[in-house]
C-alpha cells in the first residue's frame, strides 16, 4: 500500500468487555471513507446488528478523526463521535457528536486515527493512550468525580499536554441528554450515556508523533496560507458587524471585532482593533462570541478567545465574571460558545435587569460551569425550550406531583435567579427525581413519558422541535426548502452548517447571488431571507451540496460550523472564496489527489452509507414517509402571512412535495420512497450494501 | 502647468497616510499644511495651483478618490487603505440627512432594516439622544416619509426605508437580526 501522508495510518480496536486491544491498519478497511464519521458509519454498518440499543456492549462507539486532523489546515480540530443515538426517538439510529478542542490533534500524534470502543468493562476504567500505546485504566477513584477534577486527574497521571475527553456525572447515571468534554469546554451532544454504558470514564491521549505532509513542503504552506487567506469570523461570516475603515459591507454577523471594542478583563486591556482580511495574524480578534449571544456588557468580561488546534477563529470566549464566584461559588472563570454559552440562560423567560443584563450573563456562568462538570447536553437548546414549555403551560406541576413541585423555588425561577439551576442541573446528571430524569431523557423519550404527543410540539414554531425528538438546526426560517430538506435527512438535529454560513455570512444578496450562480449554477439557488421564491432544481443541488460538504468536512476533520469557504472577505476577488480548498489541503496532506469531484464522491458514499443504516435500521425502505418528515409549523408563518410573500417563512405543502422529489431525483434516489436505489449503492462503491438490502427485501429499483 | 515630483508625493502621501489611520482629508486641510511648499513652487495662483495638483493626483493615482460633501467641503482618501463606504460616511458625518441615507442604503443594498445601535458605534458615534432627537425631526418630515421604524420583541428600534422594504419583510428581519440570530447560533 502507498505510503500517504495525512492518515497515520493506524486504527485503535477497546473491547473493554475482554479488556483486548488491537491495533488494525486504517487505509486497508476505511480509505474509501475517509475518516471521521466515514469510519463510524462503516463500523456501525460492519459490526453492529440492527436492532441494538445505545447501552448494549455490541454498540460501538467510534472516536474518528481525518487525514487533516493535526496538520496545520485550518479549522482542524474536529472528533466526529458516532454512535447509535440514546435521544433518538421512538428508536435508536445511528448518529454523530463533534467536539473541538484538542483531542483530534493529540489523537493522530500519538499515533491514530481512530478508536472503536466496544463491550462494557465491569468497573469504571478509563482509556490511556501514549505514543501508539493502549491501556485500559482503573477509574474507580474517578466515577462519581465531575469533568474538571477527572481531566485534572488524568492530566496529573499523563502530563499537562494530553487531551482528556471525560463524562460527568450525567454520563455515567446513564442520562441520554449529556456529553463528552475535552479541552475544558468542547463537547460532543448525546454520547456521554453511551460511554457511561460501557463503564468508560475518559480517554486520555498524549503523543509526540507528528502528521507526514506528503506533498511539497512549499506549496503545503502556500495551500494553508491560502486557505487562512478565505476565512472570515465564525461561521464564515466575511463582513464586520460595523462599518470599518477597508471594509466595503458590514452587517449583523459575527465579525465584532472594531476599534474600541475591548477585551476588558485580559491583563492588559486589548483593543480588536481593525481587523483587515489581509493580516492573517489579526484573524483571532475577529470573533467574540460572548458579545454576539451575550451583548455590549460582555467585552469587559473577555479574557480572551480560545478554541481547537490549529484554528485561528477562536469561537469559544474566556469570561471573567468575578461576582459570580462569591455570589454563586463558582469559578470565575468561564469559556464556551454558543448553546453551551448559552446554557444556564436559555432556561429563564426574563431576568431583572433584562435579556443581556448582569444576571443573564451570570446565568450563562452558572450554567456553562454546571453543565460542562456535570456533562449534560442540552440538544441545540431544545431542553431549556421544552422546560418553559412544560412549566408555563402547567404540564409540570401536573406531571410531577405536588411534594416535588413545592421542593423547587418556582419564585427563584420567575424572577431570574441563576440559583435555580444548581437543583435542576444536579438533578438531571443524577436523575433525581421525575422532573429531572424525564428532562434527561431527550425530548422524544419525555413526551412520551408524559403522555404528551409528539404533533403538539410540531404546531408549534416557537419550540424549534423538529422531528425523532430533535429540533430544527437551520432549517427553513432561514434557507426556505433548502433548509426543510437538510433538516429532514438525519436522526438527530442536522448539524449542516454548509448553507447557513453563506445565507448569513453578511453579503448584499446580488453578491451572494453572484457566488451562487457559480457553484449551484443559478442565482435562483437562494431567495432574501423570509422571501422565498417557488421550489426550482438549484435549490436542490444546494441542499445536495450543503449535505455533501458537510460529511466531507466531519470525514475530513475540518470544521463544518466555520466552512464550507465558497465566500471570503476579499473584495478583489469579487468575495468569492473556493470551492475546492478541501480537495487541495487533502491532495497535498495525503498524497492521493482528488479533484473536488471526487472528494465529493467520496462524501456522498460516506452519506448514503448513513442512510443505507437508517433504512437498515428502521427496517423500512420507505424514508419519504417514515423519516424525511417535517413538522407542521413550517407552514405557518407566525404573522399569518401566506408562503411566498415578502416577510412570509411559510413554506407550502405541494412546493415542499415537490423539494423532495428534485431532490431525490438529484441524490439519484428512488422518488416514491426515498431510499437510494441499488444501482446508486454500486455506483459509489457500496455493492454490500446492495446485496444485503437484495437478500432482505429493502432493495429499491 | 508643471508640478514637482516632489509635491505630488507630499499631496498623495498625505492622503494615503490619513486613511491609513481611518481618516478622511479634508481640501482645506490639505491646503493650509501645504501652503508652503505650494509657495514655493508658485507664488502666484496657489490655490488654482493646488487645484490643478490634485486633479493630476487624481488622474495619474487609481487609488486616490474625492468626495464631495453636501456643504460643499471636498475630501481625499486612498481606497489602498479605506472603503469607498467608509469614507463616504464619514464626508456625510455632520449631515443631518446622514441617518436616513445609511437606512436607505441598506434597505436597498443587502436588503434589511438597521437597528438604532448601529449609529451608537464608530465609525457615527451618535448618544442615543442624538439619534432619537435626529428621528424626531426626520418622521413626518418632507423628504423623509420613507422612513419608517419597527420595534422588536425585545423593545428594540430598528429603521428601514419603505422605497426599499415592505412593513412585512421589515418586521420580520429585524425580528431575526435582534432575537432570531442568536437563538438560531
Amino acid at each position: 500500500m502507498a505510503n500517504y501522508g495525512g492518515w497515520v495510518g493506524k486504527t485503535l480496536r477497546v473491547d473493554l468487555s475482554n479488556g483486548n486491544i488491537s491495533i488494525e491498519n486504517t487505509l486497508e478497511r476505511y480509505k474509501d471513507y475517509l475518516g471521521g464519521t466515514g469510519i463510524g458509519y462503516k463500523v456501525l454498518w460492519d459490526e453492529v446488528p440492527a436492532g441494538t440499543q445505545p447501552f448494549d456492549p455490541v454498540n460501538r462507539i467510534v472516536f474518528g478523526v481525518g487525514p487533516l486532523a493535526g496538520t496545520g489546515a485550518p479549522c482542524n480540530g474536529r472528533t466526529a463521535i458516532t454512535t447509535l443515538w440514546p435521544t433518538c426517538w421512538p428508536k435508536s439510529l445511528v448518529a454523530s457528536g463533534h467536539m473541538g478542542g484538542n483531542f483530534a490533534a493529540e489523537l493522530k500524534y500519538a499515533g491514530f486515527d481512530a478508536i472503536i470502543i466496544y463491550g462494557k468493562a465491569d468497573q469504571p476504567v478509563w482509556l490511556c493512550i501514549l505514543d501508539g500505546k493502549a491501556e485500559i485504566r482503573d477509574a474507580r477513584n474517578l466515577w462519581g468525580e465531575g469533568i474538571r477534577r477527572t481531566s485534572m486527574e488524568i492530566s496529573r497521571q499523563m502530563g499537562p499536554r494530553a487531551s482528556v475527553a471525560a463524562i460527568g456525572q450525567a454520563g455515567e447515571n446513564l442520562v441520554p441528554m449529556s456529553v463528552v468534554i475535552n479541552s475544558h469546554s468542547h463537547s460532543a451532544g448525546g454520547v456521554g450515556s453511551v460511554m457511561g454504558s460501557k463503564n468508560l470514564k475518559a480517554i486520555g491521549v498524549l503523543g509526540t508523533g507528528s502528521v507526514r505532509i506528503a506533498g511539497n513542503k512549499e506549496e503545503w504552506e502556500k495551500a494553508v496560507n491560502y486557505h487562512l487567506s478565505l476565512l472570515g469570523a465564525n461561521n464564515q461570516h466575511v463582513v464586520p458587524d460595523s462599518p470599518q475603515k477597508w471594509s466595503e459591507y458590514y452587517g449583523p454577523t459575527r465579525w465584532v471585532a472594531s476599534p474600541g471594542r475591548r477585551w476588558g478583563a485580559a491583563s492588559s486591556s486589548i483593543d480588536t482593533g481593525s481587523c483587515d482580511p489581509h493580516n492573517l495574524n489579526r484573524i483571532a480578534y475577529r470573533t467574540n462570541n460572548a458579545a454576539f449571544f451575550l451583548g455590549e456588557r460582555a467585552w469587559k468580561y473577555t479574557v480572551r478567545g480560545n478554541g481547537c488546534s490549529s484554528c485561528p477563529i477562536r469561537c469559544h470566549t474566556i469570561l471573567k465574571v468575578p461576582s459570580v464566584s462569591s455570589k454563586y461559588g463558582i469559578p470565575e472563570i468561564g469559556q464556551n460558545t454558543c448553546v453551551g454559552m448559552l446554557f444556564g440562560r436559555n432556561f429563564f423567560r426574563s431576568f431583572p435587569d433584562g435579556p443581556k443584563g448582569e444576571t443573564s450573563i451570570e446565568a450563562c456562568m452558572v450554567g456553562m460551569s454546571l453543565a460542562d462538570d456535570l456533562g449534560i447536553w442540552d440538544n441545540y437548546g431544545q431542553m431549556q425550550r421544552d422546560f418553559q414549555e412544560l412549566y408555563y403551560s402547567g404540564i409540570l406541576k401536573e406531571k410531577v406531583g405536588s411534594k416535588e413541585f413545592k421542593s423547587y423555588s418556582w419564585d427563584e425561577y420567575e424572577k431570574g435567579s441563576p440559583n435555580f439551576l444548581f437543583k435542576l442541573l444536579r438533578g438531571i446528571a443524577l436523575k433525581r427525581d421525575e422532573l429531572t430524569t424525564a428532562l434527561g431523557m431527550g425530548t422524544g423519550y419525555h413526551l412520551e413519558r408524559w403522555g404528551i404527543p409528539e404533533k403538539d410540539w410540531q404546531e408549534r414554531p416557537e419550540l424549534s422541535y423538529w422531528k425523532m425528538g430533535h429540533p430544527r438546526h437551520h432549517s427553513s426560517e432561514e434557507a426556505g426548502q433548502t433548509g426543510v430538506i437538510i433538516n429532514t435527512q438525519y436522526n438527530r438535529d442536522s448539524q449542516c452548517h454548509s448553507h447557513t454560513n453563506f445565507i448569513r455570512n453578511g453579503l448584499p444578496l446580488h453578491v451572494q447571488k453572484q457566488i451562487a450562480v457559480d457553484i449551484w449554477g443559478s442565482t435562483d439557488a437562494i431567495d432574501a431571507m423570509s422571501a422565498y421564491s417557488p421550489m426550482n432544481v438549484y435549490k436542490a443541488k444546494m441542499a445536495k451540496w450543503s449535505i455533501l460538504r458537510k460529511e466531507l468536512h466531519d470525514s475530513l476533520s475540518i470544521c463544518n460550523w466555520m466552512g464550507p469557504w465558497i465566500a471570503s472577505p476579499l473584495k478583489e476577488h469579487n468575495y468569492k472564496g473556493d470551492d475546492s480548498v478541501e480537495s487541495l489541503l487533502y491532495s497535498l496532506a495525503t498524497g492521493n489527489p482528488k479533484s473536488r469531484e471526487e472528494l465529493d464522491k467520496d462524501s456522498e458514499r460516506i452519506f448514503v452509507l448513513h442512510r443505507a443504516l437508517t433504512i437498515r435500521d428502521m427496517q423500512t425502505s420507505d424514508m419519504r414517509t417514515k423519516h424525511d418528515t417535517f413538522p407542521k409549523w413550517i407552514f405557518k408563518d407566525q404573522a399569518g402571512k401566506p408562503p411566498f410573500s415578502s416577510g412570509s417563512s411559510a413554506m407550502d405543502p405541494d412546493d415542499i412535495k415537490l423539494a423532495m422529489d428534485m431532490f431525490y431525483s438529484e441524490m439519484g434516489w428512488d422518488l416514491e420512497t426515498g431510499a437510494p436505489r441499488t444501482e446508486t449503492y454500486q455506483k459509489l462503491g457500496l455493492q454490500d450494501v446492495a446485496d444485503v438490502f437484495d437478500r432482505n427485501g429493502l432493495a429499491v429499483g | 502647468m508643471n508640478f514637482s515630483e516632489n509635491l505630488l508625493a507630499t499631496i498623495t502621501g498625505m492622503i494615503r497616510e490619513s486613511s491609513e489611520a481611518g481618516l478622511i482629508i479634508p481640501h482645506e486641510d490639505l491646503f493650509e499644511a501645504l501652503g508652503q511648499d505650494i509657495i514655493l513652487e508658485s507664488d502666484c495662483y496657489k490655490i488654482s495651483f493646488f487645484e490643478k495638483a490634485l486633479d493630476k493626483i487624481l488622474e495619474e493615482n487609481a487609488d486616490i478618490n474625492k468626495l464631495t460633501a453636501k456643504n460643499g467641503v471636498s475630501y481625499y482618501y486612498s481606497s489602498l487603505s479605506m472603503s469607498d463606504t467608509y469614507a463616504s460616511i464619514l464626508a456625510r458625518k455632520h449631515d443631518d440627512t446622514l441617518i436616513a441615507d445609511i437606512v436607505r442604503e441598506n434597505s436597498q443594498l443587502y436588503p434589511r432594516p438597521v437597528p438604532l445601535s448601529l449609529f451608537e458605534h464608530s465609525p457615527f458615534g451618535f448618544t442615543r439622544e442624538q439619534i432619537l432627537d435626529q428621528l424626531k425631526r426626520m418622521f413626518g418630515s418632507d423628504g423623509f416619509q420613507d422612513i419608517l421604524q419597527t420595534t422588536t420583541s425585545s423593545g428594540n428600534i430598528f429603521l428601514y426605508s419603505s422605497r426599499f422594504l415592505d412593513h412585512a419583510y421589515a418586521i420580520k428581519m429585524a425580528e431575526w437580526i435582534d432575537i432570531g440570530e442568536a437563538n438560531n447560533p
